[in-house]
This record gives structure tokens, C-alpha cells and sequence, in this order.
């Protein structure tokens, strides 16, 4: 049986402790990254820092228990602003560039099926309301809290990603 | 569940790959201590810099208990003595060149140095001045001597002919000194409270005296249990530290004037003058709390019991 969460805060992050939240929470962050940024070792580091940013804070933290939604919103947020950051880069590279030439994409994920490349072609918050819904298996009210928005405003953002995916799936159908 | 929501659940979840168990990095518990620090560090910063605006804050926001005092040569803008408990009349600090002045010739020559103006304004439409001097007389021939007061003024918007402000005294003219009382301020008492009334202001009363150099602080306890801080005037070099105050109560403003040292002790006391007689003056009673300070040409030696 694993240390819970609520065991965890009576005593602190110390020793085994801390590699059982490791083990149970980073993968699943991992792939929560992996799928906001389209990049496997980008993903690690992403999950990685934002473990040590949540368990850096773990003892101040008001919910202790609810580690894997802390988790999960440092997660998208962490990848939000790197993936900002990368088209603020590659804007400034590309800016002396002709203008038909196309802008190499941030990274290269290896296999790519139609929906992976529509899900890849939206816009960061529809991307992430659809990775949260279909992947974590959040309600509403859990994309909102990992979005910080409201719930209507996420139940608006994935009925958005999901219509443009549908648009774009149609499209691409022989 | 729809066709392109399963296609959207597999894709992801054949993007994402399995999550499996993930070990500590070798350096991870370091890091996540280092995090722990540098969050706690960044809490106590926070912290410190709400407690320093916090001080900063209250440093320069009014505060009940401060001494006011207000230089007697100018300074009136925003004058404390503006500041009255509610329901009580309404005061005006005006300019001091403006004040109620003796007339030529019309005050004893005993005077030593110059009369100063501590307030001159209007309380609820009627005008008024008090003026500080220092009498250099004989107080057994009943001539001025030592720190001495003057409430000028018509004391009413009605006095026909009007006064001339800077060249007339008006209307009441009332002049007291703190040795004129069986127990004078500083020698007996720390505390010395008299009031003005003239019979066509009866809305209103002045209240002023003398407070000794060890007062920091005046209080009215109104009689519902309320408490109003009094502005304490420096008086004339000549009066030795000795403070004058002034307030104007309505008419039917019950209450108690207490004098508090530096440490709060309470010095002396002494009800407040209400208008009683249809005109004319009165000098309240002083309860003297604590032994008076010894002057300096005795032993000196506590002042305090």
C-alpha cells in the first residue's frame, strides 16, 4: 500500500516518502507534458521541475491531499510558457526569413496520425482541455481548476477544440 | 461516446505512452530542499515587507493617543483643533494675523516678550482668538506674572458694530494667568481648566487652560464614555514648558478633562466647563492625581510617588 497524500503532510517530505510521490504522480505528468508539447524529453524536464516546484512548497501547501491537481497545474502551466517562449523564438529567428518560407515546427514527434496532427494544430488552452478531458479523464470542473478558468469557460474550450478537430479530421478524409 | 472522441482518447493515449513507475533523479532530494528553502525565505520576505508597510503606514496615519502640539508662530493648516468629537460645533482655525488683539494702551505692561496668538479662527459662526503672554508682575497686587492666557473675541456673529479683527477685542474679553489660582500650573498642579461664555452664544462654551511641560497628553471622557484627544499648544519661551489647550463643548457636553504623563499615567483632572450662567466665566476645580513636579530650584528629586 503506498503513503498517501494525507500521510505525507503529518510528517513531511523526507526520505522514501518523497520517492513514493515520485513514483506514483511524475509519469502520469510526464505524459500530461508529453502531450501539451509533442516532445518526449522536453516532457521529462517539464514533469521534473514541476514535481520539485510542488513538493518544494508541499508543506505549505492547503491541500496536501490534492498533490496530483497541483501537480497537474503547474504541468500545464509549465508548458504554456515554454511553448510561448519557443514561438516568441522562433518568431524572432524567422523574422529575416522570406515570408513563404515555413516556419520549422518546435519538434518533431514521431508518429503522427491525423487526430494527433489536428490535436497538434490547436490552440494551447483547446489542446489542453482536450488532453485533460480525454487523457486525464477530468470533469469539467477539473479543467477548469487545472486551466484556471471557470467551467464554463473550459466546457467552452473543449467543445471548441473538439468541433475544430472535427472540422480538420473531415478535411483531411479522402 | 462518439466516434471522433474515441479516435481522440486513443490517439492521445498512444502519444502519451505508457506512464510507468518513475524513480527520484539522483539529485532530487537536494533540489526539492533547496526549493523548500528558498519558498520558506520567500515567505518571510513577504512577510517582513507587509509588517514594514504596515509600520510605514501607521506612522504616518493620525493616531488617538499622539500629542499634538502646534507651533504657537503659524503652521494652522489642517489645524487639530479642527478635529471635534461628533455633534460638537464645528471650529475654523483661521490665519493668526487675523486674531483678536489687545487694543493700544489696553493691556498691563508687565508683559514680558511678545503675545503670541495660539488660535484664532471661528467655532460654529462665532469668531475667537486665544493669545499667550508671560507676565513679568506683581500676582499679589493682582498684576500678570508667569504663563497667562487671553479668550478673545466677540464669541457671536451678532455683535453690532462688528469687531475690527487685528485691532479690537470684540465682544468677550476674558485674560487669566496660572498663578492666579491657589494651586498654579506647574509649582501645585499639572492641570488648570477655565471656560468663557457669552450670553449670546449660549450654543457654546470655550474651554482652554494650561497643562504643565510633563502633560503628553489631554483626554475628554465624555459622560457617555466616549474619549476625544485635545491638542496640547506650545506656549511662549517665557512659560517655561508650560501648554495651553483649547476646545469648545456644546452646550450640554458632560465630561471630565484628563491630563496623562508619558507613560500614561493619569496626572490630573477636571470637569468640563458648560455654559451655566448666561455670561461670564468659570474655572473648574482641579483633581490632583499625582504629586506636582518639583521645580527645579528645589530638591528635584522624584517626581512621581
Amino acid at each position: 500500500v503506498g503513503t498517501t497524500e494525507r500521510d505525507l503532510t503529518a510528517e513531511g517530505l523526507t526520505g522514501d516518502r518523497l520517492a513514493d510521490l515520485y513514483a506514483r504522480h511524475v509519469g502520469t505528468a510526464v505524459g500530461l507534458a508529453r502531450l501539451l508539447t509533442g516532445d518526449p524529453d522536453l516532457a521529462e524536464d517539464l514533469a521534473h521541475e514541476a514535481f520539485l516546484r510542488v513538493a518544494g512548497r508541499f508543506g505549505h501547501l492547503r491541500r496536501p491531499d490534492a498533490f496530483p491537481a497541483y501537480l497537474r497545474r503547474v504541468v500545464v502551466n509549465l508548458c504554456n510558457a515554454r511553448l510561448r517562449r519557443l514561438r516568441l523564438e522562433r518568431a524572432w529567428l524567422t523574422r529575416p526569413r522570406e515570408r513563404d518560407e515555413a516556419a520549422p515546427p518546435p519538434f518533431d514527434p514521431v508518429e503522427r496520425d491525423a487526430v494527433w496532427r489536428a490535436i497538434e494544430l490547436l490552440p494551447f488552452r483547446q489542446r489542453a482541455a482536450v488532453v485533460l478531458r480525454y487523457y486525464e479523464d477530468l470533469s469539467f470542473e477539473g479543467i477548469a481548476d487545472a486551466l484556471g478558468c471557470s467551467t464554463r469557460a473550459a466546457r467552452s474550450l473543449l467543445t471548441r477544440g473538439m468541433e475544430s478537430l472535427r472540422e480538420t479530421v473531415s478535411k483531411e478524409e479522402p | 461516446m462518439n466516434d471522433l472522441e474515441t479516435l481522440v482518447r486513443e490517439s492521445l493515449l498512444s502519444q502519451a505512452g505508457e506512464p510507468g513507475a518513475r524513480t527520484l533523479r539522483g539529485d532530487t532530494r537536494r533540489q526539492v530542499h533547496r526549493r523548500e528553502a528558498r519558498f520558506a525565505v520567500g515567505v518571510v520576505g513577504v512577510v517582513a515587507i507587509a509588517v514594514a508597510v504596515a509600520a510605514g503606514l501607521l506612522q504616518i496615519l493620525p493616531r488617538g493617543d499622539m500629542r499634538t502640539s502646534i507651533p504657537s508662530d503659524g503652521g494652522f493648516g489642517g489645524n487639530p483643533l479642527e478635529a471635534v468629537p461628533p455633534g460638537w460645533p464645528a471650529v475654523d482655525v483661521g490665519d493668526p494675523q487675523d486674531a483678536f488683539l489687545p487694543p493700544p494702551g489696553g493691556q498691563s505692561d508687565q508683559i514680558i516678550g511678545e503675545v503670541l496668538v495660539l488660535a484664532s479662527g471661528a467655532v460654529g459662526g462665532a469668531e475667537f482668538s486665544l493669545l499667550a503672554w508671560t507676565g513679568g508682575g506683581d500676582v499679589a497686587n493682582g498684576e500678570f506674572d508667569g504663563p497667562c492666557l487671553g479668550s478673545n473675541g466677540p464669541f457671536t456673529p451678532n455683535v453690532v458694530p462688528p469687531p475690527s479683527p487685528g485691532s479690537d477685542f470684540g465682544g468677550v474679553q476674558a485674560g487669566t494667568c496660572a498663578s492666579w489660582i491657589d494651586r498654579p500650573v506647574p509649582t501645585d498642579s499639572d492641570l488648570d481648566l477655565m471656560g468663557q461664555a457669552d450670553g449670546t452664544t449660549p450654543a457654546l462654551m470655550s474651554n482652554y487652560g494650561f497643562a504643565s511641560e510633563r502633560v503628553a497628553r489631554l483626554e475628554i471622557i465624555l459622560a457617555d464614555g466616549s474619549t476625544w484627544p485635545v491638542p496640547l499648544l506650545d506656549g511662549p519661551s517665557g512659560w517655561g514648558g508650560v501648554q495651553a489647550f483649547l476646545f469648545f463643548p456644546p452646550r450640554d457636553a458632560e465630561g471630565t478633562l484628563v491630563a496623562y504623563d508619558a507613560a500614561e499615567l493619569a496626572l490630573a483632572r477636571a470637569a468640563l466647563c458648560l455654559h451655566g450662567v448666561p455670561s461670564g466665566g468659570c474655572r473648574q476645580p482641579t483633581e490632583q492625581l499625582v504629586a506636582a513636579a518639583p521645580q527645579e530650584e528645589e530638591s528635584g528629586a522624584g517626581q512621581n510617588p
